[in-house]
């Protein structure tokens, strides 16, 4: 037994064995922050595009196709039908339009279905709502 | 023990053993640094989206509110038709044609003029046989972001002409619904302005008085009569008393009911007057302070300071500038970094964006047939899409 332990042979393969683990498991986790911060944005940008579309044509469901458009381009199927809301403040000192946008975001989706854990990401951006600049 | 020493040493680099375990500590140390580096940049990428949004909303918030259209149009008046006065025996002649009237280069704000329905001040009054019909056509149309250039409608000798040509409509056409009197209304109105007209018109001894007079008659009919001349005379006070005994019942069936269309074009010349001199509002541009509230409200979060740093405006001072009209908002951001240590200054972002204000084309919307009652806003393509300014510039 203990010659089993003293013995040699196979060390590489056994230290190559924890090496790739490690690096696998580093890399993983680089590409889910990867990941994780190109969704932050790419919120950001679905938030800002369905809200500067809703504020030039002056319709909310304009602001919202063009918001879930963006979504299918840069986050398909991440995006959830009620993860685009677009609704209009306005009161006597000011009027304007709010798209927000939430991901429930899981962490390592693409390895096992529905993820390990997660988190809420949300965008939100405030345009102007008038028609008056015709 | 030199030669035992290097013999020892060869053995230790000789030795393989521990080669993967190096290899992973140097290659997990790049990883870590690439990692770190990665969620640097990813903080700053994420930070420069939401201060893009930000300096989006306060562009086209910049760009869209308080927006001033300044536009000169014409207005055109269809005179319609005057009723010749009709025969004793009811048989009237046809009517006669008192053409359109056009009054040009009236300039104001959009709002005021063709919204607001003020262009229907510059109508004239028609003749009193059909027509009526007032209609205006747009000749430029431009874009301001504040009112300080704005055109105060008619310039005072603009007006003037304006309301001499009222003036003139009444002289030309007064004395055609006269026809029995036509000449000696030509006569007694050819001095006189659209006010005096109207004063004459309204007072019955004096319109009679100035009829008689216009015949040659004296005023009073008073004739002194020298001796031997006496019939003349005579003849001459019968024929003055007559006429005025005519023009009397001529004022009672006809000049009378030229009275209200009187009144209503001293009243359309007035109301021109009043609303050409009302006062313009001259109103500043709030593009600052309308770009700065919406960059608030979409303040980036995960920046330790963000603001606008310019805010550029290409307004109707600017309308030659292939960037007009539109309001280019240039923001930074600074970032706190994860090694303070090593970057002590953090990371700085910088994001521009361009607010177009757009309003339709004037040159377009004069293939509508130019001619127009109510609102411009279904007439017409949008303007020209302005020059990319941040392409430019950044």
């Amino acid at each position: 037994m203990l010659g089993v332990i003293r013995s040699r042979k196979g060390s590489i393969f056994v230290e190559t064995a924890v090496a790739c683990i490690t690096l696998v498991v580093f890399l993983t986790c680089c590409v889910e922050i990867f990941t994780l911060i190109t969704t932050e944005m790419y919120i950001s940008k679905i938030a800002r595009e369905g809200g500067r579309e809703a504020s030039l044509t002056g319709s909310e469901s304009a602001g919202a196709a063009k918001a879930r458009d963006v979504a299918n381009q840069y986050l398909p199927g991440k995006v959830q039908s009620d993860g685009i809301r677009i609704y209009k403040a306005v009161d006597e000192n000011k009027s304007h339009v709010i798209c927000e946008v939430t991901v429930d975001y899981r962490f390592f989706s693409s390895l096992r279905s529905g993820g390990i854990g997660g988190r809420s990401l949300h965008a939100q951006a405030v345009y102007p709502w008038w028609d008056e600049n015709m | 023990m030199l030669k035992r020493f290097i013999h020892g040493g060869m053995k230790i680099c000789s030795n393989q053993e521990g080669n993967i375990l190096i290899l992973s500590i140097f290659l997990t140390l790049a990883i870590t640094i690439i990692f770190a580096g990665m969620v640097e940049f990813g903080r700053v990428m994420i930070v420069r989206e939401q201060l893009q949004t930000a300096a989006d909303a306060a562009a086209l918030a910049a760009a869209g509110s308080g927006t001033h259209r300044q536009v000169t149009i014409s207005v055109t008046t269809d005179l319609g038709q005057f009723q010749p006065p009709c025969g004793p025996d009811g048989e009237c002649p046809p009517c006669g044609d008192c053409g359109e009237v056009t009054r040009s280069g009236i300039t104001g704000d959009e709002s005021d003029l063709i919204d607001n329905g003020e262009w229907r001040d510059y109508c004239a009054e028609p003749c009193d046989c059909g027509g009526g019909d007032c209609w205006f056509s747009i000749e430029s149309r431009e874009l301001m972001y504040d009112t300080y250039s704005m055109g105060t409608r008619y310039t005072a000798q603009q007006l003037n002409n304006a309301v001499q040509q009222a003036t003139d409509i009444e002289k030309r056409y007064l004395p055609q619904m006269l026809r029995e009197y036509e000449s000696e209304v030509a006569y007694m109105i050819r001095d006189l302005d659209l006010d005096g007209i109207l004063m004459l018109f309204e007072n019955r001894n004096a319109w009679v008085q100035n009829a008689v007079v216009a015949q040659g008659y004296n005023p009073t009919c008073y004739y002194p009569c020298s001796i031997g001349k006496s019939l003349e005379c005579s003849v001459m006070q019968m024929r003055c008393f007559q006429a005025y005994e005519a023009a009397n019942m001529y004022y009672e069936a006809k000049v009378k009911e030229k009275i209200p269309r009187l009144e209503r074009s001293v009243a359309r010349k007035n109301k021109m007057i009043a609303t050409n001199n009302a006062p313009v509002a001259r109103i500043d541009k709030i593009t600052d302070g309308i770009a700065s509230a919406f960059f608030e409200a979409n303040l980036p979060r995960h920046a330790e300071d963000a603001g606008i740093t310019q805010i550029e405006v290409y307004g109707y001072d600017k309308k030659s500038d292939p960037r007009y009209p539109s309001v280019v908002v240039y923001a930074a951001s600074q970032i706190q970094t994860l090694f303070p240590q090593w970057f002590p200054g953090g990371f700085r972002t910088e994001v521009c964006a361009q607010g177009v204000t757009a309003y339709r084309d004037a040159d377009d919307q004069k293939s509508y047939g130019n001619k127009f009652y109510g609102s411009l806003s279904n007439f017409g393509k949008w303007s020209k899409v302005p020059k990319d300014a941040c392409y430019d510039n950044l």
